[in-house]
C-alpha cells in the first residue's frame, strides 16, 4: 500500500541526492575560467542557488557557492537578468499550470507527456529562484567596506530580478491547484528545498498536500449524480478536507448544482437587461421549446413594460 | 396618496408637495443622493412608486393574460413585492443607462415597472408549480412549523447567492466554450439539452460514445476550475495581484 500523499514527500530520494552530486560536479567544470557569457553567468548562478537553497540535504555548500559566484562576471550576471523576459516567463509558467491540470485528464503516455512538459516548466521557474538566491548570496557575504562597483551592479540586477520575478509569478499563485497532479513529484522537491525557502517556491510547496482535488476534477462518470460523489470516502482524503480550509473552499466553489435544468427568474433578468451570455441565452431558447412552464415565462418576459 | 409604511413622522407634507414638482428622473436621482448620505429616502421612494402604481397594475394584467392566472387582488400585492425588490436590490443595480439603447438614458420608471413583471412572473410560476405539486396533507400544507419559517428565511438569504452562483455558472461556461469547444458542445448538449445519456449525446454529436463520455467529463473538470478561479477573481478585487 503507497502511503498518504501527505508524508510521502519527507523522504529525499535517492534521484534528488545524485541529481545535486551533478550539479556540484558541473559548477566546478563550469567555473575553472571566468564566466563572462550572460547565459552562461545565468547557468553558474542557478547552479549555485540550487546547491544554497538546499544545505538542509546537501550539508555546508558555502565553499561550492563562494567560488562559483566568485567567478561571474557582475557585467554578466546584469546581462542574464536583463535578457529574462517576465511576460514570455510567465506564459511559460501558466502554461506550465494548464499542462499539469491536463495531465489529471489524460492517461498513460498523454499523461506522461503533459507530466513531463509541467515539471519542466516548473524546474525552469525554479532556476530563476536559484539564480536570485545565488545573487543574494553574492551581497550578503561580500563583507564591510565602500561598495565596490561589482556590488553595485550585482545589486542592480538581483533588484531588477526580483521585480521580473514578481511579474512572473503575478496572478498564478492562487491557480496552484492546478497542479495537484503532479504533487508526488512536487513534494519530493518541495522537501529537497531548506525549510525557509519551501513557501516561496509555491511551484513545489502550494497546495502540494491538496491531492483530494484530483478525485475532485476526475470524475468517473459524467452523469450528474457523479458530480457530488467525490472521494471523500477514503479516509486520508476525509481527513485532508477536514482541515484544508483552501480545499473546503474549492470545493464549494466549484459546485455545479447551478447546470441549468429550466429558466431561472435570475436567468430571465439578466436576459431583460442584457446580461446573459449568448450560450445562456441559446439555452433558455432551445429548453424552452420543451418546456411549456419556461416557454410561458419568456412569452411573459416578452411582454412590454410600457 | 403614499404607500402605506412610506409617510413617517417628521416628514411634513410640504415635503411631498416639493416632490410633486419634480420629474420622475429628477426624484429618483434624489432618492439615490439620499440614500448615498445615509439618510431615509422612504418619502420621496414613496411619491415616486405611487405615480408607478397604475403602469405597475398594466404591466401585471398582462403578466397574467399570459399566464392565464391570476386575480385583480394580485395588483397590490405584487406591487409591495416590486418596490421591495427595488430598495433592496433595485437601487443598487440601476445604472441609468438604456441596454436596448447604449449610450442613452434609461428611465426608472421602465426600470421599476420591469421589477413589476419579474415579480409577476416569478409569483405566477410559483403558483403554478404549487398547482403541479402532488396534494399534500392539508394540515401539513396549513402550518406554519419553525422549521419551514427558517427554512423559507434561509431561501430568501440565498436568492442573491444563487443568483451570482447562476451567472457565474454562464460565465465558467463560456470561457469553456472559447477554450474547449469540443467539450462544451458535448456538455452543452449532454446537460442543457437534456440528453443525459451519451450514446444519444454522440449521436447527436456525431462522435464515439467513449469519446462522448471522455468530453463531458473533461468539461466537468474545466468548469469546476473556471469556478474555482471566478471565485478568486471575486474574492480578490485585483485580479493582477501578487496573490
Amino acid at each position: 500500500m503507497s502511503p498518504p500523499p501527505d508524508v510521502d514527500g519527507d523522504t529525499i530520494s535517492p534521484e534528488i541526492q545524485k541529481r545535486y552530486a551533478e550539479t556540484r560536479r558541473e559548477l566546478e567544470t563550469s567555473t575553472q575560467s571566468t564566466v563572462t557569457g550572460a547565459k552562461e553567468a545565468g547557468r553558474v548562478l542557478a547552479l549555485a542557488g540550487d546547491l544554497w537553497r538546499r544545505r538542509d540535504i546537501l550539508g555546508d555548500t558555502t565553499r561550492d557557492v563562494v567560488l562559483a559566484v566568485d567567478k561571474v562576471e557582475a557585467q554578466a550576471a546584469q546581462a542574464f537578468v536583463a535578457g529574462v523576459d517576465p511576460a514570455a516567463e510567465h506564459k511559460k509558467l501558466a502554461r506550465a499550470l494548464d499542462d499539469a491540470f491536463d495531465s489529471i485528464l489524460e492517461e498513460g503516455e498523454e499523461r506522461a507527456l503533459y507530466t513531463h512538459s509541467a515539471e519542466m516548466a516548473l524546474a525552469a521557474r525554479d532556476a530563476l529562484a536559484s539564480a536570485r538566491a545565488a545573487l543574494a548570496f553574492a551581497l550578503d557575504n561580500a563583507g564591510g567596506g565602500a561598495e565596490s562597483n561589482r556590488l553595485a551592479t550585482l545589486r542592480t540586477a538581483k533588484t531588477e530580478l526580483d521585480d521580473k520575478l514578481s511579474k512572473i509569478d503575478r496572478g498564478l499563485v492562487k491557480k496552484a491547484r492546478c497542479l495537484v497532479g503532479i504533487n508526488q513529484a512536487r513534494r519530493r522537491e518541495s522537501a529537497a528545498l531548506d525549510a525557509s525557502e519551501r513557501a516561496m517556491a509555491w511551484w513545489w510547496s502550494a497546495r502540494s498536500n491538496c491531492d483530494f482535488l484530483v478525485s475532485l476534477y476526475r470524475s468517473e462518470e459524467g452523469a450528474p449524480g457523479a458530480q457530488t460523489r467525490l472521494d471523500v470516502t477514503s479516509k486520508h482524503n476525509a481527513a485532508h478536507l477536514a482541515t484544508c480550509e483552501d480545499c473546503q473552499r474549492d470545493v464549494e466553489a466549484s459546485s455545479l448544482a447551478y447546470t441549468p435544468q429550466h429558466v431561472t427568474a435570475s436567468s430571465l433578468w439578466r436576459r431583460q437587461h442584457g446580461e446573459a451570455t449568448q450560450a445562456e441565452v441559446a439555452f433558455m431558447d432551445t429548453h424552452a421549446k420543451s418546456c411549456k412552464d419556461c416557454q410561458r415565462a419568456l412569452d411573459a418576459l416578452a411582454q412590454p413594460e410600457e | 396618496m403614499v404607500v402605506d409604511g412610506f409617510l413617517r413622522p417628521g416628514i411634513h407634507s410640504d415635503h411631498l408637495a416639493a416632490y410633486d414638482k419634480l420629474t420622475d428622473a429628477e426624484l429618483f436621482d434624489f432618492v439615490v443622493q439620499t440614500r448615498t448620505k445615509g439618510q431615509d429616502p422612504s418619502a420621496a421612494l414613496g411619491t415616486l412608486c405611487e405615480r408607478w402604481r397604475k403602469a405597475a397594475g398594466v404591466v401585471v394584467r398582462r403578466v397574467q393574460a399570459s399566464y392565464r392566472a391570476g386575480s385583480p387582488d394580485d395588483e397590490g400585492e405584487l406591487y409591495q413585492e416590486a418596490v421591495r425588490k427595488l430598495i433592496e436590490r433595485g437601487l443598487d443595480q440601476f445604472h441609468g443607462q438604456s441596454e436596448a439603447h447604449p449610450g442613452k438614458a434609461a428611465s426608472p420608471k421602465t426600470f421599476f415597472l420591469r421589477i413589476v413583471k419579474h415579480a409577476a412572473i416569478d409569483a405566477y410560476r410559483r403558483q403554478r408549480e404549487l398547482l403541479d405539486a402532488p396534494a399534500k396533507d392539508d394540515e401539513e400544507d396549513n402550518r406554519e412549523s419553525p422549521r419551514q419559517i427558517a427554512y423559507a428565511i434561509n431561501l430568501s438569504k440565498r436568492a442573491a447567492e444563487r443568483d451570482e452562483a447562476q451567472s457565474l455558472y454562464w460565465t465558467a461556461y463560456d470561457r469553456l466554450k472559447a477554450e474547449h469547444p469540443n467539450e462544451a458542445g458535448a456538455w452543452d448538449a449532454y446537460h442543457h439539452q437534456d440528453l443525459e445519456d451519451h450514446e444519444a449525446c454522440a449521436k447527436k454529436l456525431g462522435i464515439t460514445v467513449a469519446n462522448s463520455y471522455k468530453r463531458v467529463s473533461r468539461a466537468q473538470a474545466y468548469l469546476r476550475r473556471y469556478l474555482q478561479e471566478l471565485m478568486d477573481e471575486g474574492s480578490d478585487p485585483s485580479p493582477d495581484s501578487d496573490d
